[in-house]
């Protein structure tokens, strides 16, 4: 894969309300010479060096949370992500947050990791239409102990333009964790559409009520064993459905 | 017992019960949606007043739940592609962008050139339709019918060219893994240039019309103010937080998934954070949209639109997250995938459900009829909200 | 005072545009006396030629909303040259599309290996009733005279090999 030089913004200094630092292409001569002018510093950082500034993170991010709250960690595209101790959950948001300058809430979700049961592939009743996933249990990045996984991304609207992606493991009896709503309060909608889809349970949350589906719905539609009815109440039309000619053996012919 | 508390005794049991009665201000209950013009959409918001002035207020959503981030997990990647384009309908092309992106990255794919520039121009042409709907409904909101119509008579010419370009008006469906599906036809660039001119003269009748009006001014000016930090951690972004004063637009500072680096644009920012704030950004940014399509015109590289893609598109085991700046806010996708043909997991993050999810801190304790003004400026889809 | 002097003149600007634009002509289209132009890329309707159509089901496969219906059956034809043997072709006895489910992303047409379908700028066929949606063979066949021509593309685009 080609690596694009990724170009950062200036000096936040420079900034003002309406005008902002200009980005240019660092191949191109005569922006960056006219960048030179106007006095900003271009930070140009190579995919490849970018894991160094994630290491960079990392290191900053255990020494705020804690060399025993890090588990695993690993590169998903440009973000870090890390698997913390679902003890650390809030604290980590906290250090996040106030230390390490990721004052911006992507999401907060949840992962099923339970392969996909039946559906696809040759064991269904010949519908082949859903992709084939693997069939036994692997882990992303980062890794996981059990089946549920709570997976949340900060980001930062200053310091750096990446983000960092936590993830924590859940026990599949009682998935409980802490409710991230008092560090980010954007975390409210996001777990309670985490807690109707997975069931995740997070303690502190001021209201846990149905976000998107009516209040008498039963189930958690986004694990794995629960099924697409869509998909399961009409026969797959992709059947082949030719009738062969009696008495002929199915066989092409032609010249 | 201060100077103001008299004895109840001097009053009669009848004057006393003719004041409870006409000082009863006891709470009120109302409900907006979940059909209301005001909504876009079936959205619901439970206000509890006290008097005028708002003290509560509880948005229901969930009335389109369509469950994309469940049905993405029984299609492969081009089936999803036609599947996201619904998120937020009104600009479909800045959807599929970042999906695509992510699992070229995956792939190891990269698209051409000529691919990456039709891209942006025409995901800028979705902002630029998407922003002339706000900045016309918008005045509807104030209760100014005229900028209506001029919002809705523009946007046709980008979404005319979308299609001419594409075939779908709302939904393109564009974007392939490896670069786009067709090249633009003829006659195309000189049209674009005309419209983008077009476009330029109409934010200015914007500008004169609605920005410069006192009755607007008075209605948004210091009303419904994000503060920059609060904004943040509620997960606001694009032109709401741009208009609190953060300078942060992913076009420039998120991963470079599109040529915007190639081309020289400015990102608008307004410090006061109000819903004034927020039509006055999305009025520049799509005076900027416009601008940019027109250098991007004058810069189109030639040559092929696709890289080359295997027949049989498998994603490589993976995860990862790509976001781009959505004219809502930032969009983006973590993909998790399991090196089948379709995705084993897909975390769907929308602008507007971020957005809209302040709503609750920031409708307290403001009058009834500027509940209408915020929830326009916020400026939402119900399909990027319920997903 | 001023606030008064300035709510007349914001008044006067909007009527200023209204007045503006009532000189122009109108861009609306009075929809059933006058149709508008639809572009050649337009995806309106999927026609069908049903004389190139194999029965190998890629577009029901490949289908996400699972709208297309095909049933076909197997039939000896004369070989093609002289001496030849005979020939075993699949012919199709039911291609229905229920429009009323489809998204028209246009991976039917995408995937079809020998040029049955096409996309038609067509829109005129809207129904009373959501079953009569389903669109059968025929009908299909008959959208297939409102396939445009291939537009030649923009400058700069790359010259393609003619197809196979």
């Amino acid at each position: 894969m080609k690596t694009r030089p990724i170009v950062g913004r200036a000096k936040a200094g420079n900034r003002s309300s309406l005008a902002s630092d200009e980005i240019t292409s660092p191949g191109d001569a005569v922006d960056q010479d006219s960048v030179a002018d106007q006095d900003s510093a271009v930070v140009t950082i190579d995919v490849a060096e970018l894991s160094a500034e994630h290491a960079d993170l990392l290191a900053r991010f255990t020494g705020e949370v804690g060399a025993d709250a890090v588990i695993e960690s690993g590169v998903a595209g440009r973000e870090l992500v890390v698997r913390i101790e679902p003890a650390a959950w809030v604290s980590a948001a906290l250090a996040c947050k106030t230390k390490l300058g990721f004052d911006y809430l992507g999401f907060v979700a949840g992962i099923d990791w339970l392969p996909t049961p039946a559906a696809g592939g040759d064991d269904a009743e010949g519908d082949t239409s859903a992709p084939v996933q693997p069939k036994d249990m692997t882990f992303g990045v980062a890794g996981s102990a059990g089946r549920f996984q709570v997976f949340a991304r900060v980001g930062s609207t200053k310091v750096a333009r990446y983000g960092i992606t936590l993830k924590a493991d859940l026990k599949e009896s009682a998935p409980h964790i802490d409710s991230w709503f008092s560090v980010y309060p954007g975390a409210d909608w996001h777990e309670r559409e985490c807690w109707e889809m997975y069931g995740f349970i997070f303690d502190g949350h001021p209201s846990l009520r149905h976000l998107y589906l009516p209040h008498e719905f039963e189930g958690f539609p986004l694990r794995k064993d629960f099924p697409l009815l869509a998909r399961e109440v009409k026969p797959w039309p992709g059947l082949v459905n030719v009738e062969a000619m009696p008495g002929v053996d199915d066989e092409e012919g032609g010249d | 017992m201060t100077a103001f508390d008299v004895d109840p005794k001097l009053y009669s049991p009848l004057a006393d019960s003719h004041l409870n009665v006409e000082l009863d201000t006891g709470d009120m209950v109302l409900n907006i949606g979940p059909q209301h013009p005001a909504t876009h959409g079936t959205f619901r918001l439970v206000v509890r007043l006290d008097g005028e002035r708002v003290i509560k207020a509880d948005p229901v959503i969930g009335y389109m739940h369509r469950g994309y981030e469940k049905l993405t997990e029984y299609r492969t990647y081009p089936q999803v592609t036609t599947l996201i384009n619904r998120i937020d309908w009104l600009s479909s092309f800045a959807n599929e962008v970042p999906f695509i992106a992510a699992a070229e990255q995956l792939m190891g794919i990269e698209a051409p050139p000529r691919a990456l520039y039709i891209r942006t121009i025409l995901t800028e042409m979705a902002r630029i339709s998407t922003f002339l709907l706000f900045l016309g409904e918008m005045g509807l909101q104030v209760g100014a019918i005229t900028p209506a119509f001029l919002g809705f008579r523009d946007r046709e010419y980008p979404l005319n060219l979308i299609e001419s370009a594409t075939g779908g008006r709302f939904h393109p469906n564009f974007n392939r893994i490896g670069g786009i599906k067709d090249d633009l036809p003829w006659g195309w660039i000189a049209e674009c240039r005309n419209t983008m001119r077009k476009m330029l003269d109409s934010c200015d009748i914007f500008e004169d019309l609605v920005l410069g009006n006192p009755i607007f001014q008075a209605r948004t000016r210091g009303i419904g103010i994000i503060p920059a930090e609060l904004g943040a951690a509620y997960g606001v972004s694009g032109s709401n937080i741009r208009a609190s004063g953060v300078d942060w637009d992913l076009r420039r500072d998120g991963e470079p998934l599109l040529p915007y680096n190639e081309i020289d644009w400015k990102v608008w920012t307004h410090q006061d954070g109000d819903s004034y704030a927020r039509y006055w950004v999305r009025l520049q940014e799509t005076r900027e949209s416009a601008r940019m399509i027109l250098h991007l015109l004058d810069q189109m590289p030639s040559g092929p639109i696709m890289a080359k893609v295997p027949r049989i598109i498998k994603v490589p085991q993976g995860e990862t997250y790509v976001a781009a700046e959505n004219p809502l806010g930032e969009m983006g996708y973590y993909i998790i995938s399991k090196g089948a043909t379709g995705p084993f997991r897909v975390k769907i993050r929308t602008a507007s459900f971020s957005n809209v999810s302040i709503m609750p801190w920031l409708l307290q304790g403001i009058y009834v009829p500027d509940v209408i003004t915020v929830l326009a400026s916020l400026y939402f889809i119900l399909g990027d909200i319920d997903k | 005072m001023a606030s008064f002097r300035n709510s007349i003149q914001g008044m006067q600007k909007g009527l200023g545009v209204t007045l503006k634009t009532m000189l122009k002509p109108a861009v609306t289209v009075h929809y059933p006396h006058e149709k508008e132009e639809v572009t050649a890329r337009a995806r309106g309707v999927i026609a069908l030629q049903e004389e190139n159509c194999t029965v190998c089901m890629l577009c029901a496969r490949s289908c996400p909303d699972w709208c297309i219906y095909i049933e076909g059956h197997k039939e000896k034809r004369p070989a093609r040259r002289e001496g030849g043997r005979e020939r075993t072709v699949s012919v199709l006895d039911r291609f229905d599309i229920d429009y009323a489910l489809c998204m028209y992303c246009g991976i039917c047409v995408e995937v079809c290996p020998f040029d049955a379908l096409h996309w038609s700028p067509e829109y005129e066929y809207s129904e009373f009733s959501i079953a009569s949606l389903l669109h059968d063979m025929e009908k299909l066949g008959e959208w297939e005279a409102t396939v445009p021509e291939i537009e030649p593309l923009e400058l700069g685009a790359e010259v393609k090999k003619a197809k196979k």
